[in-house]
């Protein structure tokens, strides 16, 4: 019996399939921002702070920006750096993870060694040291929500791929002459590729809640560019007058951040049944 | 056999026993009688439905699979199909079991007094305990009781830990013994060892003992009695020796011309006997030692110990030894999956160490592995066509995809599959088929020379004995060199025309198997030849 057909029949559960609901319609909704919303930057003076109203449904700002488009724009940012860190940071952990079980020695245990430094330091306070020595840009941006996340993909990854790589058919592959690469290629890669989906759609709720984070302390993405955790801190200002504008970026964050992980815990009861972050060596 | 009857207690009557699992009968119908003091041997092959049968007449069936029909009875009272307490009490008093492998079915984390403590009748005082404990140890031919008693199931052999499953079945004083495959995962000496302690126990407590194995041998040798099982029915049954001398049914034939002694040898291939001048592997004063992290620290095990050896082309050389004795070892080595320590490994006249490249690619191509396990050495990912796609594109690029294609039907055939199998995966193939898809990877190198570890020991013997025609066939085909590990004499007989013997890492004899096996000078080699089981057959 392998794992295969144990896992027959498993589908990502009506969380994932919500989970799954709720990216499509936010992704949708920031792709095509340019044709169904307006400009993010448009100022009418004479509708300043206004409520949520048929013609505005998120309201209006202190400039008289609306809300929802700005909202909406606003996901671009967040979702664009999300998604890159997401993506480099599995690349990254996924690289590391594979050298360090196909060398093993030392390289794994530098490997090894940089994860734990990397879950020593909070990646909040790597942030701001990094960004307000180099400024705020999208690069420096990106890197420090890779820095932060890697290390889930890393571990998650090794641990299967150390337990894969002393698999007879691995001794096998290299018996019929493969290299580091190709037991890399035609083993190892597809093994881990279900636990690597887990991994990335983890890391890009992870991102997503730092990099608005980031947005809020003011280090993130700078105004007037919209952004969902620049947006929050705006509003902090009129929480009491006018609390829709700090409201809504709010809710898209944790809406997106929500859906991200109903997506992650299906697709880990999907593939590995059980919590991807729970799964040890085996 | 009616005089036996009524002379003899029985211990154990199950007539007409049904299993199914829910609309799906399993067991069709099975009728076993156990006297007390005999031994009733169950034959047959995996899927054959022999230890679903002895499961449910221990009670220990798994959830999925109900006994639904027929009638047990143990010790003179019937039992009901539905297990209440007063059922389940008459069982474990009455029954012991002792499973196929040993070490998993003792709790890793308890020590062995306390395991046997737990085993004895609820209620039973201290001083006692230990009394009744040290008894049953000494019962099993255990010799250091106050070591073994403290000991942890991983720091005892496979055999002694046997010994302690058997003493802990005997700790209630059953009246059956129920033995389901209980030397498989044994050495061949240590098996004989075991068996040898059942019989006794069974003469001095006049133990009925139900024996279940899947070895026509074992069972010659041990039993008065023997039901032949077959897909869920018994087949044939009687006296052990009158059944096998003369065996009516079609399938008990088939089980007897299976025995590995019994395979009727293949002439070695003509070609062999000229090249076998031509030395094509030497080993030369290997050793190897591993680090071990025991009680005492770590310590060192030397797997070998300094072996020579030489291998002409197109001979077959059977390697012997117990587990522990270095010969897998030596295979990982010889195939570089493992590094010596010191010494010489020569192909083909070349140190491995200081080829070339471009020698390495062709030493790479020219030395094969048979794995022993066929289960995990397959990728389950991939399919048949793509396990053997994977050496053909490695160590013959420039294949087009038609070749490779081509090339891999004909491994099909040559390793006799159907060619549509190549779109299966490991999942939807037996252990026969699997190792049979082993066997063709090893093929698609176009290797010279094959090792194989225990290609066989894990395969139902009637698929042994066709795995084993086919490496004989495929051996004068492509006249291929081999070097053939295995525990087991008879299959080495059938194979090699040489037999080497291993001992803690180190050679003990060596020879042409057919006079190291009739008269072996080492006394070790005299206790492997007197452990090959099927004596009597």
């Amino acid at each position: 019996m392998t794992t295969a057909t144990l896992h027959k029949g498993r589908t990502i559960g009506i969380g994932g399939w919500i989970g799954a609901g709720i990216l499509t319609v936010v992704v949708a909704a920031t792709v095509l921002a340019p044709w169904i919303t307006g400009d993010p930057l448009e100022q009418h003076l004479e509708i300043l702070l206004q409520a949520p109203s048929a013609a505005h449904p998120f309201g209006t700002d202190d400039l008289g920006r609306d809300l929802l488009t700005r909202t909406i724009h606003g996901g671009r940012t967040a979702l664009t750096i999300s998604v890159m860190s997401a993506v480099l940071a599995s690349v990254l952990g996924l690289s590391l993870a594979l050298a360090g079980a196909l060398f093993g020695g030392w390289v794994d245990a530098i490997s090894g060694r940089l994860a734990d430094v990397q879950l020593a330091v909070p990646s909040i306070v790597l942030a701001i040291v990094v960004l307000s020595f180099v400024g705020n840009s999208f690069g420096p941006i990106v890197l420090v929500l890779v820095l932060g996340s890697w290390v889930l993909t890393f571990r998650v990854v090794r641990g299967h791929a150390r337990a894969v790589i002393e698999q007879q058919y691995v001794e096998a592959a290299r018996v019929a002459g493969a290299g580091r690469a190709a037991i890399a290629w035609r083993h190892l890669i597809p093994s881990v590729l279900p636990l690597l989906a887990v991994a990335f759609t983890l890391n890009a709720s992870y991102a997503l809640l730092l990099e608005s984070s980031l947005g809020y302390l003011g280090l993130g993405v700078q105004p007037p560019q919209p952004d969902w955790g620049q947006m929050v801190a705006a509003g902090q200002a009129q929480i009491f007058t006018a609390p829709w504008i700090a409201f809504f970026p709010g809710l898209a964050v944790v809406v997106t951040s929500l859906g991200l992980q109903l997506l992650g815990d299906g697709l880990a009861e999907r593939f590995t049944g059980g919590p991807v972050t729970r799964r040890g060596t085996k | 056999m009616t005089v036996v009857a009524t002379r003899t207690e029985t211990v154990l009557d199950v007539r007409d026993l049904r299993i199914g699992l829910a609309d799906t009968p399993i067991v069709h119908g099975v009728d076993i009688r156990v006297p007390a003091g005999k031994s009733v041997g169950l034959v047959g092959e995996s899927g054959s439905g022999k230890t679903l049968t002895a499961l449910a007449i221990a009670g220990l069936l798994p959830p999925a699979i109900t006994i639904t029909g027929g009638t047990v009875t143990l010790a003179g009272k019937q039992l009901s199909a539905v297990a209440d307490r007063h059922t389940t009490e008459h069982r474990v008093a009455t029954i012991g079991v002792v499973f196929q492998n040993p070490t998993p079915s003792l709790n890793p984390r308890m020590r062995i007094s306390k395991q046997l403590h737990e085993a004895l009748p609820q209620g039973t005082g201290r001083r006692e305990a230990a009394a009744r404990i040290a008894e049953l140890l000494g019962l099993v031919g255990i010799t250091d009781i106050p070591k073994t008693l403290h000991a942890f199931p991983h720091e005892l052999s496979g055999g002694l830990n046997q010994r302690v499953v058997i003493a802990m079945a005997l700790a209630r004083d059953p009246k059956l013994l129920i033995a389901d495959e209980p030397t498989t995962a044994l050495d061949v000496s240590v098996q004989a060892q075991v068996l040898d302690l059942v019989d006794s126990l069974r003469e001095r407590l006049g133990l009925g003992v139900l024996l279940v194995s899947h070895d026509i041998g074992i069972i010659a040798d041990r039993t008065d009695e023997v039901h032949v099982m077959s897909e869920g029915r018994i087949v044939e049954s009687g006296p052990t020796a009158d059944v096998l001398r003369a065996p009516r049914h079609a399938y008990t034939r088939q089980l007897l011309s299976a025995t590995p002694s019994r395979l009727a040898r293949v002439a070695p291939p003509a070609k062999a006997a000229e090249a076998a001048q031509t030395p094509q592997l030497t080993l030369r004063d290997l050793r190897r030692s591993f680090s071990v992290r025991g009680r005492e620290g770590r310590t060192k095990h030397v797997a070998l110990d300094g072996v020579d050896l030489t291998l002409h082309r197109g001979q077959a050389i059977g390697l012997v030894g117990e587990s522990g004795s270095g010969k897998t070892t030596l295979a990982r080595i010889v195939v570089g999956l493992e590094r010596a320590d010191s010494g010489e490994v020569r192909h083909d006249g070349l140190e491995l160490s200081k080829q070339t490249r471009e020698q390495r690619r062709q030493w790479r191509r020219d030395v094969q592995y048979i794995f022993q396990d066929p289960y995990s050495s397959l990728d389950p990912r991939l399919s048949v066509a793509q396990t053997l796609r994977e050496p053909l594109e490695l160590n013959h690029r420039g294949l087009s995809r038609a070749e490779v294609s081509r090339r891999i039907d004909a491994l099909l055939d040559e390793v006799e599959l159907p060619r549509d199998f190549r779109h299966r995966h490991p999942s939807e193939l037996s252990g026969g088929q699997r190792q049979r898809v082993g066997i063709a990877r090893a093929l698609a190198s176009e290797p010279t020379l094959v090792i194989a570890d225990e290609p066989v020991s894990a395969l139902d013997l009637s698929v042994q004995a066709r795995i084993l025609r086919l490496l004989a066939r495929l051996r004068a085909e492509r006249d291929l060199t081999y070097l053939f590990i295995s525990h087991d004499l008879a299959v080495v007989r059938y194979l090699c025309d040489d037999v080497v013997v291993l001992r803690d890492g180190r050679i003990v004899e060596q020879g042409r198997t057919d006079d190291v096996l009739r008269n072996p000078r080492d006394p070790y080699t005299q206790t492997l030849v007197d452990a090959i089981p099927g004596g009597s057959l």
